[in-house]
């Protein structure tokens, strides 16, 4: 238990005391196509089409120019069409948690704590602030350029899109990224991790205005843990075989299989050679642990929801952003839509009991848990 | 036999009827007078205040009904033109009439959760063969799952597919057991085999007809598997049907208490709009 990184017993741990045993550690963060960002040819190609540099993208306007001009040609040479992004937008399978991600650049502002999702002072829904609003747009337009029904995709056809080599970006829990770095994948050694796109500007609730500069914030959206029943007969042999599955081989042989599930969340997986003993590129295993260890330091850091009525809180919002995914309502009226049901939940659990248990979330994301 | 005997061989079919009917009917209209959700889990009573929810503020509850009703009637009159004309052709004497017979029943057999991944893979935009195999002949693909409109179309077909068998076997039934005089009536007469089918077989297969339509009314009104598999109720909400809408709030949010007042409520709609549906269809279709 010593060796888990801080951020995973946060995660694991309600308001300071550790109440479940991690298995599992996950986050968001992009994944893209090695093989072409890093090409020269296709830099040079798009330096001379856009007048702009082809790189890791810093920002979600970046990474939006970049898909769309990578969108429904062949670039891999395979004889097939290849598109700009994968992405989880199929409403009710997590879209959510891709939602909280395109969001939280533009939302997550350092020098604004006390709440991402609620101002905790007065339990304002927040989401429909023109951060938020601005990341819908953001996604909306990314309609345009996720593969033919990409609209519709779920997590494991997202998984299954990026790993299978159909894109060139995707983001969201590390599954895809493992799964298209196994052997037997069409991508393997082709591809490379970086932290989400930021944004050259972050909204300020207080100010009511955007504050101009690059902000970027990686989101935790906290994995497997498992919890012992108070009441169980078998405490500890339950605890013994927890010992045993997420013992330091399984968690190693648990890791390097995309479809298991089982994501870092010790701080041994953040050495490069637990990786290339997999058989991933040096280069590779180093961009992805360097990745996962620039989430950790980070100070900006967004956690989901922990509150009473988390389910229906997620749930208002991912109908809202289909909603406007699928064209049915503008991105200001889908969250204006979403924060109006806030609200009613709100009223519905009462304001002070989600406030009571979203301060731990607060002092997590403002660093002082 | 006096009462009291009549009343130990009604009490099996009694219990059984208290205890998966009655019982659960009375259990949702208590909870749905409940705040029963995740935070607080409890038989509380909050009075009418889900209905005032219901009727005032969930328009997404009452979309999802009508279009309910428009791919119920849509897949139910689909279901009944296609499966009437295949049990017609199947009803003669026929090369193969037998194993016609069994082929057409196929898709009623398959598990609909399965055979809807199935089809999910089929019209998946970018990896499934369908829009591969349009492809071929030049078509640009077409969005299945993901545009709002063709969506629904979608979950018809797999929905017409599935349950055309039932309409089948049901009509076919019915054509069987028909009496063979007026059709030799007819044959004297010298109509032609469309005056027979609107004089003789339609009028004679009105009742079950209606029988057939009613069953398949109540259970396409309840698409939740298909919808569930295909497209997720998406895009956005565009093929959310009334018991998909019904399962997110009751088991996805676990608002209990209020998925209880939306099934109530729905049970009572479709008893109502049935029991209409029954009237005018039999007025429509038997002739006294």
């Amino acid at each position: 238990m010593q060796d888990v990184t801080p951020s995973h017993i946060g995660v694991a741990s309600w308001d300071g005391v550790m109440y479940q045993f991690p298995v599992d550690g996950d986050r968001h963060y992009l994944k893209y196509r090695k093989d072409v960002i890093d090409n020269p040819e296709y830099q040079k190609k798009y330096k001379a089409d856009t007048g702009k540099e082809l790189r890791v993208p810093q920002t979600w306007k970046e990474y939006g120019e970049m898909a769309a001009y990578f969108n429904d040609w062949d670039w891999d040479g395979d004889g097939e069409k290849e598109y700009g992004s994968a992405e989880v937008m199929k409403k009710d399978d997590l879209m959510y948690a891709a939602f909280y991600s395109r969001s939280a650049a533009y939302s997550k502002n350092p020098k604004t704590p006390g709440g991402f999702f609620f101002d905790l002072d007065t339990m304002t829904p927040l989401i429909n602030n023109p951060g938020f609003v601005e990341a819908l747009t953001d996604w909306v337009a990314a309609t345009k350029y996720v593969p033919p029904g990409g609209i519709n995709f779920g997590l494991g056809d997202e998984i299954g899109s990026f790993g299978g080599g159909q894109t060139l970006f995707s983001f969201s829990w590390d599954d895809a990224f493992v799964a298209a770095m196994q052997p037997d994948s069409p991508i393997n050694n082709k591809v490379g991790a970086a932290q989400l796109p930021g944004a050259m500007k972050v909204w300020n609730r207080k100010s009511n205005s955007w504050d101009e500069g690059f902000n970027q914030a990686p989101f935790f959206v906290w994995g497997w843990a498992v919890g012992v029943a108070k009441k169980s007969k078998e405490k500890e042999m339950a605890f013994d075989y927890l010992c045993f599955f997420a013992n330091e081989a399984n968690h190693q042989a648990d890791i390097g299989i995309g479809r298991f599930g089982v994501n870092p969340f010790r701080n041994d997986d953040f050495k490069a050679e637990v990786w290339t003993q997999i058989g991933w590129d040096k280069d590779i295993a180093e961009s992805y642990v360097d990745t996962l260890a620039k989430m950790e330091e980070s100070k900006n850091r967004v956690f989901p929801l922990r509150v009473p009525g988390t389910f229906e809180f997620n749930a208002a919002l991912a109908t809202a952003a289909a909603k406007a995914l699928a064209g049915q309502l503008s991105p200001q009226a889908a969250l204006d839509e979403a924060a109006k049901q806030w609200n009613d939940i709100l009223n519905r659990v009462g304001k002070d009991n989600v406030r009571k248990a979203y301060s731990v979330g607060v002092a997590m994301e403002d660093n002082k848990l | 036999m006096n009462f009291k005997h009549k009343f130990v061989f009604l009490f099996p079919g009694l219990f059984v009827l208290i205890g998966i009917l009655i019982f659960p009917i009375i259990f949702t209209i208590r909870l749905s007078l409940s705040g029963w959700n995740s935070y607080t889990p409890e038989m509380n009573f909050i009075g009418i205040t889900n209905y005032i929810r219901l009727f005032t503020d969930d328009p997404r509850f009452w979309e999802s009904f009508f279009r309910l009703s428009f791919l119920s009637v849509t897949t139910v009159i689909l279901q009944y033109v296609i499966g009437f004309a295949l049990a017609l052709m199947v009803w003669r004497e026929i090369k193969f009439k037998r194993f016609f017979r069994v082929i057409f029943l196929i898709p009623m057999m398959t598990t609909p959760v399965i055979m809807t991944v199935i089809w999910r893979t089929f019209f998946h935009e970018s990896l499934g063969p369908v829009n591969d195999l349009l492809g071929n002949i030049g078509v640009k693909p077409i969005l299945w799952l993901s545009d709002p409109v063709i969506a629904k179309f979608t979950v018809i077909i797999v929905e017409v597919w599935q349950w055309t068998p039932f309409m089948f076997l049901l009509l076919l039934a019915g054509l069987l057991s028909l009496p063979k005089e007026p059709f030799l009536a007819a044959a004297i007469d010298g109509a032609s085999p469309f005056r027979k089918f609107v004089y003789v077989t339609f009028p004679l297969m009105a009742p079950i007809s209606i029988g057939a339509i009613i069953i398949r009314l109540i259970e396409a009104s309840k698409i939740m598997d298909t919808v569930f598999v295909l497209t997720s109720g998406g895009p956005g909400t565009a093929t959310e049907t009334s018991s998909f809408y019904i399962y997110i709030k009751g088991l996805r949010e676990f608002q209990m208490g209020y998925a209880a007042t939306l099934s109530f409520t729905y049970l009572v709609i479709m008893i109502i709009s049935l029991t209409i549906i029954a009237k005018v269809l039999t007025k429509l279709m038997i002739k006294e």
